[in-house]
């Protein structure tokens, strides 16, 4: 018995092969499939190839339900990079895996949760768009939390 | 990102990472900052101009009194922090983490209540770390909520004590978990508590510490759960009466720290598959055969079993109690043991379940 394939598109066009069963844990995926059977390829604007890889290998995972909590953590952990992450959560919440979200997301917060402001906004690459005299209103605004 | 943007120049990537991340949508920001301390969240209003309002728009509050220099700060802490968020927004969960007296503990909880049950909270957690045995009784306002899910009441263990709460049945219709560590039931002359009968969509109940002060019934009234948890009780009732028909897993430590069996009144366990049996080693193990025979009676549904050390050491000395008649599971699919199985215990367990498999689950032995 053949299983069905699904076949994904990168921003970048590239094309990657997934059986439909292993797909459809992405909520995003399996409500096209249910619409209109999804028989062509279905790109993924927003997901380039390196994500939409790690993703693939994610859906792919053959885990032990019991194991999947401590496969799914460290699979993150391994690519530890806050813009892989970030990227990957980005895709996660494109294609609805919850569990790669929170697992993504999870990891983000681990990382920067000892980091000073400037050490964030580096991680997350925010550009401070106020001058030194309205930082300070606004802690001034919030002293309780500072 | 943003639909019409234009292509971002191939050899322009630094510019690019920027472009995208600084963009993240508020769902990621969010989920993000789900995971730290609240104080955190406020501290990001100052990133960027971007950022000054995101955390008074987060659904989910982590509150940790160890971020605060004294608990009277944490409480006024948890005051500003309350009356700056973002009204408009629903609470989805509350955190809160609080080492501390009982009166400072009692100012943060009234806040927490107060405006997550306005807020259609679904899970709140409060776990407490006590630095003595003083009294604290939790107010009634906590155990009326229309929308709570998911409820955690947790404290330090400090022997023979905890945290009161109201002996009258607790109002908590959406209910579906209920995790409760070292928690005082019963006193002021009460006998008998019915608490979760108005709970009428809990699943999964878990009791951990419970320190049940002379009750003589501890009553367990609700129609849908499936899974009770009990482990090391500080104190037991003379019975623990369960009414559950939909229960299917039951894991027990079976007697307390005074050497109190569980006595376990339950009946019409049509869907039983898993029960989990631990009990504390004492030197006369003769004296509890009959309680765990007795259990063993009642239980005899299960398809999957797992002992412990000190249950097999119970049924091992004293199987000549045991083996009257035949052994009760006779449904038995697996029994899985922390220790060896002696021949002559497995042999009981086979005479009635013969097809059941045994699985030892020893800590790992390397070879």
């Amino acid at each position: 018995m053949s299983k069905k394939t699904l076949t994904l598109m990168s921003k970048d066009k590239q094309l990657f092969n997934i059986e439909e069963h292993l797909a459809v844990q992405s909520v995003t995926i399996r409500n096209m499939v249910k619409e209109d059977g999804a028989s062509s390829v279905i790109p993924l604007p927003r997901v380039d190839s390196e994500t939409l890889a790690l993703v693939i290998e994610y859906l792919n995972r053959q885990q032990a339900p019991e194991e999947d909590e401590d496969y799914v953590k460290k699979f993150v952990d391994e690519r530890g990079e806050i813009p892989t992450l970030l990227e990957l959560a980005q895709a996660a919440l494109d294609l609805d895996i919850k569990k790669l979200m929170d697992a993504a997301c999870m990891k983000v917060a681990d990382l920067i949760k000892d980091f000073t402001l400037e050490e964030v906004r580096e991680a997350l690459r925010i550009e401070n768009d106020r001058t030194p005299e309205e930082e300070k209103a606004i802690r001034d605004e919030f002293q309780w939390a500072f | 990102m943003i639909a019409g943007q234009m292509d971002v120049v191939h050899d322009d990537t630094a510019a690019s990472m920027i472009d995208r991340i600084s963009n993240l949508p508020n769902e990621i920001i969010h989920h993000i900052l789900s995971f730290l301390d609240l104080k955190y969240a406020i501290q990001t209003s100052a990133l960027s101009k971007r950022w000054k309002h995101i955390w008074t728009l987060l659904p989910h509050l982590n509150l940790n009194s160890r971020y605060s220099r004294s608990s009277p700060k944490f409480v006024k802490f948890v005051n500003d922090a309350l009356s700056h968020r973002n009204h408009g927004i629903e609470v989805s969960a509350v955190e809160l983490s609080f080492k501390g007296s009982a009166t400072q503990l009692d100012a943060v909880v009234t806040s927490i209540v107060n405006y997550a049950y306005s807020h259609n909270v679904s899970k709140l957690t409060m776990v407490w770390f006590r630095f003595n045995k003083e009294v604290y009784k939790f107010r009634q306002r906590l155990f009326s909520c229309q929308t709570l899910k998911h409820l955690t009441l947790a404290t330090n263990n400090l022997n023979d004590s905890g945290p009161h709460v109201p002996k009258s049945a607790w109002d908590f219709p959406a209910l579906e978990t209920l995790n409760l560590s070292n928690i005082l039931f019963g006193g002021d002359g009460y006998k008998s508590l019915n608490l979760f009968s108005k709970c009428v969509n809990l699943k999964d109940l878990t009791l951990h510490g419970s320190y049940m002060w002379n009750l003589d019934i501890f009553d367990v009234c609700a129609p849908q759960l499936s899974k009770l948890t009990i482990t090391d009780p500080q104190s037991l009732s003379k019975v623990f009466n369960v009414v559950a028909p939909k229960l299917e897993s039951l894991t027990a430590s079976v007697m307390d720290r005074f050497s109190n069996f569980l006595h376990l009144s339950i009946e019409d366990l049509d869907y039983l598959e898993k029960v989990n049996l631990s009990m504390l080693q004492f030197l006369d193990v003769g004296k509890y055969a009959p309680g765990l025979l007795d259990l063993f009676q009642k239980l005899c549904r299960a398809k999957f079993l797992i002992l412990d050390y000190g249950i097999i050491k119970v049924l091992s000395t004293c199987l000549d109690q045991f083996s009257d008649e035949p052994c009760p599971f006779n449904n038995l699919k697996c029994l899985k043991s922390t220790s060896t199985v002696p021949i002559h215990v497995r042999n009981y367990f086979l005479g009635s379940s013969p097809s059941a498999t045994f699985i030892m689950d020893f800590p790992q032995v390397l070879t």
